[in-house]
């Protein structure tokens, strides 16, 4: 999680409104979407690491996120390679597993491309995460989603979701920490039995998060949340010139990508069919 | 006529479970009080504050007999956020208060649910930091902060509410001696400033006389006392009964002058003391007996040239080349303001945390070598939070889960749990669930849990948070018996009274580094080094060096030895 936690810096990138950000985390969900091609995806992940680039992110994280997403990756290419329909040219096989014409134990170049756009796309949303979360402090996102007129309800649940998922994390590793305090030598233990061990940390984390809920309904109540008054919201939500030039240009590069494949662009469209 | 802001009406009330949590209160608290409100852990104080603020019945429920009006609102008619707006309510867990990602946001929240322009938000927002010490702080996320910031930064956040009606609930459990007493001068400048009615949960009986008109003693539900400061702490005997602490300078009075009202400043004190003096009934000693020496055995554990970063934009330095040596057999208090860096220092002895810079030895080797769990063998750390620390079915299980690490046999295994219950007190409870254990037994089993495996060295960070009188000295009785039985121990503790009655040696942290470090009665006489780090002596240290001139040792620490030393010559 600390891969995605807000980090405070001085760019122009944090300066901009939650606002801009969230714009480019849409735009980047509907490029994912509609915009299935390697050089279109390509290119829009190019823009996202500009962005990270603006915005002082740490390059070295695209090698954490990538070490989490290459299951995914694996998963997929070994399943696209050997179950895509429209796969042809076979680059080896395992043996024959005929289900109709298809041998699908036949790996082909086809589904191998197939898969790695499939994870294209999942980069492509994944990639926009950090820099709406790591330039932006909750605050700032709490007061957009108030503007956009989104249920009070709704936004607090969005961010004391967020502020619950440190706390986990964090209670999780103190009930670790207490039992190796007891001289259970987790680290030393293989595999399998510290999944035993996890287990045994979920109920406690459980219990004390539930605690934790009561109180956290009781402080909300306190503080008149669920007032009918109007909320007046302390952070600013009025865009600034570097917004309008970041909505623009987010709004553009995704409208051309997403026209040029409505129009039919295809940068390998005799391997890959829809 | 007093304008009335809080009426307690013949109040009953039990919880779903049939526990009959209040019996039959009755109180009136006029506008611009400050009301304390006493009592052992489970005497009612939290159910009380509940029903003034309405969370019973709209939160929890129950059934209740009687009526509670506040603010010319009864809480049963009204739901939370309307009585929100006239009352403020602060509960003792600061962790599951806070729920936004910066300080300035916290503070701001409460204003911002009721409307408020955004210039007044900022004001209230600023001032409520300031008043607790927490300005310069309004970008920090809650999570970074200490337990005892945590708490402050909760108090702000209903501070900034300024209600008409401030409700408590033992908002100094976690905070340091000098921080908890401006946490209550803030209360008396509310109600200066805005005519504030504050009522209080509290164990922190030493402070309730500089501050509160009222002091309401509850027990079992029941109130069974009611009044000002001095008639309270008049009635020794039935504090006593009902495990309230008396305050160290009424309880010398009580003990020297029984007849008359209990001293309850350091001035009344020293003056109904010189008057007995003066009257011969009285004839002090002039040194006091010799201390035990402190143990100059074995070195234990030992930090060299330690220092640590939490990590962070910027990093934050939280030990700064630490020196301290930890000899075989010690009794050893550790006190320091909140985030001076205590409980980072002993996460260091087990490796829950890695040194930035520097070592730390066990025995002469370095620890770096050994994992926590084969260091945990020989050290056993009791941390802060017992429900993070409790994770199996019962309290049987829970004490045999370190000794089956240790791979221990059967019959082993069974004569330690059963020695370590009843070292606690809990050998009746052995069966039971551990979080149906009352928040002390459930402290107390943590400790059971560490003992058991016979750690040569026993760390208790702030076993007596949120503890009653009664449960303070339990523990650091148990710390002390521990000791006795050969144990080193380091205890880390806000409460001064006790580090000065059961520590032989104190250390005192402040930013990271080790301020003071000797015999616990030569380290509370440096007054003003105490004082940079949020220490103060306890009241009957700074009467001693007061009555120092007149023939009473000055370094006198205990009501008990003052009082030998008043009655040395009689």
């Amino acid at each position: 999680m600390a891969t995605l936690e807000y980090i405070r810096k001085d760019t122009a990138v944090h300066s901009l409104q939650a606002s801009s950000k969230l714009l480019l985390t849409v735009a980047s969900l509907a490029v994912s979407l509609f915009a299935l091609d390697f050089v279109l995806l390509g290119a829009w992940i190019v823009f996202l690491l500009a962005w990270w680039v603006v915005a002082g992110i740490d390059i070295r994280r695209l090698g954490i996120i990538m070490k989490v997403l290459i299951g995914t990756y694996l998963f997929l290419i070994i399943l696209q390679g050997f179950t895509y329909r429209f796969g042809s040219t076979e680059l080896f096989r395992l043996g024959v597993l005929m289900i109709g014409p298809r041998n699908y134990a036949a790996y082909t170049l086809e589904g191998f491309l197939w898969g790695t756009l499939i994870f294209m796309r999942v980069l492509a949303v994944v990639f926009s995460l950090p820099i709406l979360t790591m330039t932006t402090p909750m605050t700032k996102i709490a007061a957009n989603m108030g503007q956009m007129k989104l249920p009070y309800q709704f936004t607090l649940i969005f961010v004391t979701g967020i502020r619950f998922v440190p706390l986990v994390f964090q209670t999780w590793n103190n009930v670790l920490q207490a039992q190796k305090l007891r001289g259970r030598d987790i680290d030393k233990l293989p595999l399998y039995k510290k999944a035993g061990v996890y287990t045994s940390v979920l109920t406690p984390v459980l219990l004390y998060l539930l605690q934790i809920s009561t109180t956290l309904q009781t402080a909300l109540e306190c503080r008149a949340f669920g007032s009918p008054t109007t909320r007046t919201y302390l952070e600013e939500t009025k865009l600034r010139g570097g917004d309008y030039i970041a909505q623009i240009s987010t709004v553009a590069l995704a409208a051309s990508v997403i026209g040029l494949k409505v129009m039919g662009y295809s940068s390998i469209g005799y391997v890959i069919r829809m | 006529m007093t304008d009335v802001i809080a009426d307690i009406q013949n109040l009953t009330f039990a919880y779903p479970d049939g526990v009959e949590a209040l019996k039959d209160i009755r109180l009136q608290v006029s506008r611009g009080e400050i009301v304390a409100v006493m009592g052992a852990n489970g005497a009612g104080k939290t159910t009380l504050c509940r029903h003034l603020t309405g969370i019973i019945p709209h939160v929890h429920q129950g059934t209740t007999q009687g009526k509670v009006v506040v603010a010319g609102m009864d809480v049963y008619e009204h739901p939370v956020h309307e009585l929100a707006q006239k009352v403020s309510f602060v509960t003792q867990d600061p962790e599951g208060q806070l729920v936004n990602p910066d300080v300035l946001m916290e503070v701001a929240f409460g204003p911002e649910n009721l409307g408020l322009p955004r210039d007044e938000i900022m004001r209230r927002a600023k001032w409520a930091l300031q008043a607790v010490g927490l300005d310069g702080y309004e970008s920090r996320s809650p999570m970074e902060l200490s337990g005892g910031q945590k708490q402050r930064l909760a108090l702000a956040a209903g501070l900034s509410m300024r209600p008409e009606l401030l409700v408590l609930d033992e908002p100094t459990s976690q905070l340091d001696p000098i921080g908890t007493t401006e946490v209550f001068e803030v209360l008396g400048d509310l109600r200066k400033r805005y005519n504030m009615t504050t009522i209080l949960t509290t164990h922190a009986a030493e402070d309730v006389p500089s501050f509160a008109d009222r002091a309401v003693v509850v027990s079992k539900g029941k109130m069974v006392a009611l009044g000002t400061p001095r008639e309270i702490f008049a009635q020794v005997d039935l504090l006593d009964e009902v495990g309230v602490q008396v305050p160290q300078l009424a309880a010398i009075g009580h003990r020297i002058a029984p007849q008359q009202p209990p001293p309850l400043t350091i001035e009344e004190s020293k003056k109904q003391i010189l008057n007995l003096i003066q009257e011969k009934k009285l004839t002090p000693r002039k040194a006091n007996p010799p201390r035990q020496p402190m143990s100059q055995g074995e070195v234990v554990l030992e930090c060299v040239d330690l220092t640590f970063n939490y990590a962070g934009y910027p990093p934050v330095t939280a030990l700064r080349d630490v020196n301290l040596k930890v000899h075989k057999g010690e009794m050893i208090g550790i006190v320091g303001q909140n985030g001076s860096g205590k409980t980072t220092l002993v996460k260091q002895f087990l490796k829950l945390l890695i040194p930035t810079k520097g070592k730390v030895l066990f025995k002469g080797r370095d620890i770096k070598g050994f994992t926590t769990g084969e260091l945990a063998t020989s050290i056993g750390l009791v941390l802060q939070n017992p429900d993070e620390q409790l994770f199996t079915i019962s309290c049987k299980d829970e004490v045999e889960f370190g000794l089956r690490n240790l791979k221990l046999p059967e019959d082993e295994i069974k004569i330690r749990v059963d020695e370590a219950l009843g070292f606690v007190g809990l050998e009746e409870q052995k069966e039971f669930f551990p979080f149906r254990l009352s928040f002390g037994d459930r402290r107390s089993l943590t400790v059971a849990a560490v003992i058991a495996m016979r750690p040569e060295v026993v760390i208790m960070d702030e076993p007596t948070t949120a503890q009653d009188y009664l449960g303070r000295h339990r523990i650091a009785k148990l710390a002390k018996k521990l000791n006795a039985a050969g144990h080193t121990v380091i205890m880390i503790t806000h409460d001064m009274n006790l580090v000065t009655q059961y520590a032989d040696r104190t250390v005192v942290m402040g930013n990271g580094e080790i301020l003071l470090d000797g015999p616990t009665e030569k380290v509370f006489t440096e007054v003003e080094t105490l004082k940079k780090t949020f220490i103060k002596p306890p009241p009957v240290s700074l009467l001693a060096r007061e009555l120092e001139p007149y023939g009473i040792p000055g370094d006198t620490l205990t009501v008990d030895s003052l009082v030998d030393s008043l009655k040395g010559g009689s």
